[in-house]
């Protein structure tokens, strides 16, 4: 272990969330191993049932892990009460993926964003000052304009902006956005995309984006976790991992992205068909049934995360 | 900049022209609403080759769903098509019985609806569902039952899937039997829309490589509708762009991906994130498209165009050829090569 561990700002070991149901144990997440360093964007990429949004959700403590822990900026998350669990809600925050659910119909811009600093206790004469500011962040400079509105008034777009304005609020020190674009046209998206790598550069906040689109993660996280079947399988650099994948899920799913051109160089990587009724996760990899290259050690050992390459991690018996 | 004019002459050369199967002209629907009359498509015209897969592309809300519904007859109860026709293998749908057109729609064009999990009745095993299916089309017993593991066996399901009920499936396994209940009749066109919209990556690419090779084995014609240009561009002979009710730009995908003549195809393709040129900056369309129960006068995107002169706010222009088989709705067509490197630089859009 190295000097940087203490710096880390948010510190995850060993996380784990089980779901009993019937007998059966789920294994949503299993045993995640990650850092995210302050001012950090990372991506936490997966297909559905990976278990990416219940990490999401266990980072910011909105359910309790049945394993392991979480440390933001050195305090111990699942152990925090009263003042200490206030401050760590106004320094984590989500933005919302679906902005038309994420906001009160019957509220205003005005109510929705006031609404988080009431609960901080910021005096009323700071709020408009504050309201004002962070519009101005996401780039809606007409404040007095957007405060009045109520969202069926404004476009998917701008309400998105305001969604993650009401996150930046209280000027967390890190964002967890779940799937923040995939309600979004696209021409309106590139517009949020593009915003997110302001607000990235601009304010240096830490922040995961949670989604199962590869070039999402490509275009705004300096970093991409890959997860699959509730474990970490891959960790590095995005670039890296976009263009020299190194577990074959990964390998996989970059093959199988389309391009928007008609020249598609990559031919996809085929896989075989999913187990049916689903594999023991407890043992071996979890990719073991659909892997081109699973051998009899995936199947008796789990693969744990190891170095690669610089700052590249995977979980695969292949990678020595 | 790579010479595009010259690659542009090449792929117009080298197209054999195909049968014309379907004509959408002028096609307009309007849906009753609280607030009036919504003109959800508003004068909308494509073709479709024989054995071709044309890509419908446009944002929510630009009427894609509603014309491809319009010519299965799903439209919803508050919809009515005003104008326009809709010529199929030789016959106006529009202007056929209600009784013929039916028999068309099922025998011979079929549609796979946006989400596989309401296509399929969740109480009922998927063999009873092709087989349901199948009794429409006067194929009973074990003629049927043979069909139904032929079926599922054509895209790619084992036939054990017969006994399943749907939520036992994975969602990709979902829309492969939605495609094989498509299937089931030997349609000629098969309209689907979004079909891989709500999979996952992999399982999508998956999903189209099976639909693009049952198109080119049983030669029937796909209209695919998505917002998704990448989708298309990997598996759409042809594209037709509609905005706000209408078709501004329709061709050949090498063409309106790579010569696109109408500023919005332009704006599109410069939206997209690109996997491989992921680090340069996305270039968005500023603004909203037109309130549709009143429409502009002129052209519908010059309210966003960063091209727009006035007459483009006066009078709207029609849909034209630049090309053979190259249609586009844009008064400065002509331009279109210079428009297209302008597109290209952040600044333009900027405003």
């Amino acid at each position: 272990m190295d000097a940087m561990i203490d710096t880390a700002l948010v510190d995850v070991r060993n996380l784990s969330k089980h779901f009993h149901s019937g007998g059966s144990t789920v294994r949503a997440v299993d045993g995640l191993d990650f850092r995210i360093e302050r001012g950090e964007t990372v991506g936490l990429l997966g297909e559905s049932g990976s278990g990416k949004t219940t990490t999401g959700r266990l980072l910011l403590r909105l359910t309790p892990p049945t394993g392991g822990e979480i440390r933001f900026d050195g305090d111990d998350v699942g152990s925090m009460a009263g003042a200490a669990l206030k401050r760590f809600r106004t320094r984590a925050q989500l933005v919302f993926q679906n902005p038309f659910d994420a906001m009160n119909p019957r509220f205003t811009m005005r109510q929705s964003l006031s609404e988080p600093l009431i609960n901080a206790g910021i005096p009323r004469a700071e709020r408009e000052d504050r309201m004002a500011a962070v519009l101005g962040q996401v780039h809606l400079p007409d404040a007095a304009g957007v405060l009045g509105k109520y969202p069926h008034q404004m476009s998917g777009g701008q309400l998105q902006r305001v969604v993650l304005a009401r996150a930046l609020i209280l000027q967390p020190v890190f964002i967890v956005a779940d799937e923040p674009v995939s309600m979004l046209d696209v021409s309106v998206r590139a517009g949020i995309l593009n915003l997110m790598r302001d607000v990235r550069d601009a304010l240096g906040l830490a922040a995961i984006y949670i989604s199962h689109d590869v070039t999402l993660v490509r275009y705004v996280c300096v970093r991409t976790l890959v997860m699959y079947r509730g474990r970490i399988v891959e960790d590095g650099p995005t670039a890296e991992v976009v263009r020299r994948p190194r577990h074959p899920y990964t390998q996989a799913l970059i093959s199988a992205v389309p391009v928007p051109r008609v020249e598609q160089n990559r031919a996809p990587i085929p896989l075989r068909p999913a187990r049916p009724g689903g594999l023991d996760l407890a043992v071996g990899c979890g990719f073991r049934d659909r892997c081109p290259h699973a051998f009899e050690r995936c199947f008796a050992e789990r693969p744990e995360l190891r170095l690669a390459g610089r700052g590249h991690l995977t979980a695969c018996h292949l990678d020595p | 900049m790579p010479d595009l004019a010259a690659q542009d002459a090449d792929h117009t050369a080298t197209r054999q022209p195909v049968p014309v199967l379907l004509s959408v002209r002028d096609l307009r629907v309007t849906y009753r609403t609280s607030r009036g009359q919504v003109h959800a498509v508003d004068g909308a015209s494509f073709d479709l080759g024989q054995a071709e897969m044309l890509g419908l592309v446009g944002e929510s809300g630009c009427g894609k769903t509603t014309a491809a519904r319009s010519l299965t007859g799903v439209l919803a109860g508050n919809a009515r098509i005003t104008g326009g026709s809709v010529q199929f293998a030789g016959r106006d749908l529009l202007s056929l019985s209600k009784q013929d057109a039916r028999s068309v729609r099922w025998t011979e064009i079929a549609f796979v609806p946006q989400s596989a999990m309401n296509s399929l009745d969740p109480v009922y095993r998927i063999e009873w569902q092709l087989l349901e299916v199948l009794g429409r089309g006067s194929i009973r017993g074990k003629a049927a039952r043979k069909r139904a593991a032929e079926l599922l066996d054509m895209v790619g399901l084992p036939a054990s899937v017969l006994s399943a009920f749907p939520h036992q499936l994975s969602g990709g396994m979902r829309q492969r039997v939605a495609i094989a209940l498509a299937l089931a009749l030997n349609p000629v066109l098969i309209v689907a829309d979004e079909p891989v919209t709500a999979l996952d990556v992999i399982v999508q690419r998956e999903v189209l490589d099976t639909m693009r090779d049952l198109q080119k084995r049983l030669h029937v014609s796909v209209i695919m509708i998505t917002h998704d240009i990448a989708v298309v561009a990997y598996c759409c002979d042809k594209i037709a762009v509609m905005y706000a009710g209408q078709v501004v730009e329709s061709g050949p995908s090498p063409v309106l991906l790579g010569q696109a003549s109408h500023p919005y195809t332009m704006g599109l393709c410069n939206a997209f994130p690109d996997l491989e040129r992921a680090a340069d900056l996305l270039v968005p369309i500023h603004g909203s498209p037109p309130d549709l129960h009143d429409p502009p006068a002129g052209c519908r995107f010059a309210e966003r165009c960063p091209f727009a002169q006035d007459r483009c706010r006066t009078s709207a222009p029609p849909l034209t050829q630049v090309a053979p088989g190259h249609m586009a709705a844009c008064w400065r067509s002509a331009e279109a090569a210079s428009l297209r490197l302008l597109a290209q630089e952040a600044s333009t859009w900027m405003r």
